[in-house]
């Protein structure tokens, strides 16, 4: 099917500088040109070294200390200069923004052909090719930065792309996009396969690699521990859990409703297995509590509206609603739909143009955010940004100093949350600089240093951004036990569709700036128009479910995650 | 929050080579130093003003830099105006006490107020209407090595992303609690120092992050490369012409001041 060998890993280990553990270990394996390949494994596993080892920033840019070689279109990584692999080799960051080296749209197109030296009358022809095929035309001249997250994602594609690799690269390419994006990106990723590009993805989401991909190697220490089709891997959700990586909605549903392994791992296979059967579910009563009438909310937000400093537009529009503690609220839009904005006005960041918010009876307009803070912890999206200390201790500590809490009662809270968040507490774990943490780790230890405040309000920005399946799990539990147990409101900022249908009690759907609904969440994900009207999608089992699920215990309502299906006595058949 | 100094547009002044444009702007910061008059100060400041206007730029975009800019040549007005050494000769316009503002004085002080406000508007005009790989061909057409042209301008895109990062970071040291706006200034102080650990920290990053990018697309800052704006390298008639009378210009002006014209 596949004719040659696109990269081949002989024996390959390979330790980055100042560490004593490899970061990838006696790695054997090939990749046949055309193939489309997915990588999965927890954090720390080695996947984005597995793709540095192909570019070769591995061994000539970190300097990492290897043994065995890599070979990519039959040259050896190990001989060849990063710039001279990239011929053949284009990749696309993690961190999309970080890869941006042009001005405008074109320029950041042209900049790589440039390297190449390329003959400009082609570049011309190229880009235009490319801009109209991506769908950026009319950003040409803008500023990439002014570009949506999607946008930005097609952008570093297509500035691989336009050099005509022969192996595209993409390390988690799905992180910061909306579903609207993400459907968008899948569809071109399918017609690159079907170009015949060698693609290698890297990727959390698994029901985004089980519609795009082939072959899966699961990555762990360093190791390929498995390396087989997709159909095989994902359709064996058991093992994945047990490997601290998300199954596929689907399989992990499918698994539910008592379907043997190997099961369907994407949404249409499962929808025309169901088809076939007679299913039965009951839902799992809800187990928050509803917010009772008589109760004052923490968060209220009166016919709120919000314009940036020079801007003309609008980024949030009339808003109206409260927030109540003891439960937790999913903000969820597409990129750029005012979330985040909507969310700083909750620590007076921003202050509204028109109408109030008014947190714990205080107005925003009349305070600092310094003064909220005591309230109101807000865990921001990249914790690069959050990050001040130089040890993990320190960081931790940081708010409780600036409070002035004694100290006995800082290591006495610190110990505590650490041990629900499952951070190490040895001292040299502790004396270690934050930054030099994974991004999983930092974002873990910014979520301490928050926590540690006691809050009555928390406010967590796409906080599973970064984090392993495992790690969410144990984030999403936490916040159960925080709203549920302890009574304190938690808002949720995210398009991570899986950890609103776990998580939140009620969803607020944002679009443009504008509400589009606020109301429970299952009552909002039944109206999947609304839902998709916000560049979102409801989650699978929603989904999956929809048309074909008899509820006995249910009262109307559907289900938004697999924990909330019980398979009644007839359940499959 | 983003903020780019280049504004896309399809005026003169867009469409107007690189290599001119930096000429002009040298050539203008000569003839600022060659009279001590305020005449060609204050022309050479109307030029940029209506440069500004002409280019279709959005006042919001340029209002922070004609403030900074403000702020700055008023302040320098304010002291060569009153206390400027060498500049007493004149009659006194105004007294108050031991100051007092003469003629000479105050001819001056417009002089360096001009000068200023058009040092500091004219680059920022130039960032605004050329991409900044324009300027770096440009430089490469100036005979510069690439690889310098290249983190010269590297450098110039920084500043905005670093605006950026800044108030992102200031944004969240505020939600634990620290205090920007204390009453005491030490203490403010204090805490804006407070920031910049983890700005030179993400600036690291950011460098790191661009440098590995960069190497990954195929830069070499030393090996044979094409360029997508390849006009604003070749040197055509009417550039050359431009040139020619920009040179004649400041020769001009250097003749009328050795004469002594307007010293």
């Amino acid at each position: 099917m596949y004719n040659n060998l696109a990269i081949r890993f002989e024996q390959f280990t390979g330790t980055y500088p100042r560490t004593d553990k490899p970061a990838i270990s006696g790695v054997n394996l090939s990749v046949s040109s055309g193939e489309c390949i997915g990588i999965v494994g927890p954090p720390g596993a080695g996947k984005t070294t597995f793709l540095r080892a192909i570019n070769g920033t591995f061994q000539h840019f970190f300097k990492a200390d290897y043994e065995g070689n890599v070979y990519v279109m039959g040259r050896s990584v190990s001989d060849t200069a990063v710039h001279e692999i990239a011929r053949q080799v284009q990749t696309v960051f993690q961190d999309v923004e970080s890869q941006i080296v042009g001005i405008t749209v074109e320029s950041d197109l042209a900049f790589g052909m440039e390297n190449l030296a390329i003959d400009t009358q082609e570049m011309i022809e190229r880009v235009n090719t490319a801009l109209s095929w991506f769908g950026l035309t009319k950003y040409r001249s803008y500023s990439p930065y002014s570009l949506s997250g999607g946008e930005k994602q097609r952008l570093a594609i297509a500035s691989g792309l336009i050099c005509e690799p022969q192996v595209l690269l993409l390390d988690e390419p799905t992180a910061e996009l909306d579903p609207e994006a993400r459907a968008r990106l899948l569809d071109m990723l399918l017609e690159l396969k079907g170009r015949g590009v060698t693609l290698v993805v890297v990727e959390q989401n698994t029901d985004f690699l089980a519609q795009l991909v082939d072959r899966v190697i699961v990555l762990v220490d360093g190791q390929a521990v498995y390396d087989d089709t997709s159909k095989t891997i994902f359709g064996s959700p058991a093992k994945l859990d047990s490997l601290g990586i998300r199954p596929p909605q689907a399989s992990e549903l499918a698994l539910r409703l008592g379907m043997k392994e190997p099961t369907p791992i994407t949404l249409a296979e499962l929808s025309a297995a169901l088809g076939n059967m007679e299913v039965s579910v009951d839902v799992v009563p809800a187990t928050t509590r509803q917010a009772k009438q008589d109760m004052k909310p923490v968060i209220r937000f009166a016919e709120v509206s919000y314009r940036y400093p020079g801007r003309d537009v609008y980024a949030l529009n009339d808003i109206s609603c409260e927030f109540f503690s003891g439960e937790v609220v999913a903000i969820a839009g597409r990129n750029g739909s005012g979330k985040s904005t909507m969310a700083k006005h909750m620590l007076a960041l921003v202050k509204p143009t028109r109408g109030d918010v008014v947190v714990r009876d205080t107005n925003v307009k009349n305070v600092s955010p310094s003064d909220l803070a005591k309230f109101v912890g807000y865990v921001f999206q990249n914790p690069a940004y959050q990050i001040s200390q130089e040890t993990v201790k320190d960081e931790i500590l940081f708010g409780m100093r600036n409070a002035g809490i004694p100290e006995a009662m800082q290591r006495e809270k610190m110990y505590q949350i650490c041990e629900q968040l499952g951070i190490n507490t040895d001292e040299k774990f502790m004396a270690q600089s934050p930054m030099l943490l994974s991004h999983g780790q930092r974002q873990l230890v910014v979520i301490a240093s928050v926590l540690v405040m006691d809050p009555e309000i928390v406010i967590l920005d796409e906080p599973t951004t970064g984090l392993g399946y495992s790690e969410a799990k144990r984030l999403a539990h936490i916040i159960d036990h925080l709203a549920h147990t302890e009574g304190r409101c938690v808002v949720l900022i995210t398009h991570d569709m899986w950890f609103v249908g776990q998580l939140a009690d009620k969803t607020l759907l944002l679009s443009e700036g504008r509400m589009l609904g606020y109301d429970r969440t299952w009552v909002v994900f039944k109206d999947t128009s609304l839902v998709k009207q916000a560049g979102l999608e409801p989650p699978y089992v929603t989904s999956a479910l929809q048309n074909i699920w008899i509820s006995d215990s249910g009262n109307g309502r559907i289900p938004t995650s697999v924990s909330q299906i019980k398979p009644s006595t007839r359940g499959v058949s | 929050m983003y903020f780019e100094f280049y504004t896309p547009g399809n005026t003169w002044a867009h469409k107007l080579d690189a290599k001119i444009k930096l000429l002009f702007i040298v050539a203008a910061f000569i003839v600022l130093f060659i009279f001590d008059s305020p005449v060609v100060p204050s022309i050479l400041l109307g030029l940029t003003v209506v440069a500004y206007l002409t280019s279709g730029l959005e006042f919001v975009k340029v209002r922070p830099f004609l403030l900074l800019a403000s702020y700055i040549s008023f302040a320098s007005f304010i002291v060569w105006a009153l206390f400027g050494a060498g500049t007493n000769g004149g009659r006194v316009l105004l007294s108050m006490g031991p100051i007092s503002l003469r003629y000479n004085a105050l001819l001056f002080a417009i002089t360096v107020w001009a000068r200023i406000l058009t040092m500091l508007l004219a680059p920022v005009w130039l960032l605004m209407v050329t991409p900044l790989e324009k300027l770096t061909v440009a430089l490469v057409g100036f005979r510069l090595p690439y690889s310098i042209a290249f983190v010269v301008t590297t450098a110039i895109r920084f500043i905005p992303t670093l605006i950026g990062v800044s108030m992102t970071i200031k944004d969240t040291q505020a939600a634990r609690g620290v205090r920007f706006n204390d009453r005491n200034p030490i203490v403010r102080f204090q805490q804006y120092v407070g920031m910049l650990i983890p700005l030179a920290m993400r600036s690291m990053d950011i460098i790191e992050n661009t440098s590995l990018a960069a190497e990954t697309r195929g830069f070499t800052g030393f090996g044979k490369r094409t360029f997508y704006f390849a006009s604003e390298l070749a040197w055509t008639r009417v550039d050359i012409l431009l040139t020619f009378l920009l040179v004649v210009v400041v020769i001009v002006c250097l003749f009328f001041r050795f004469a002594g014209y307007m010293g």
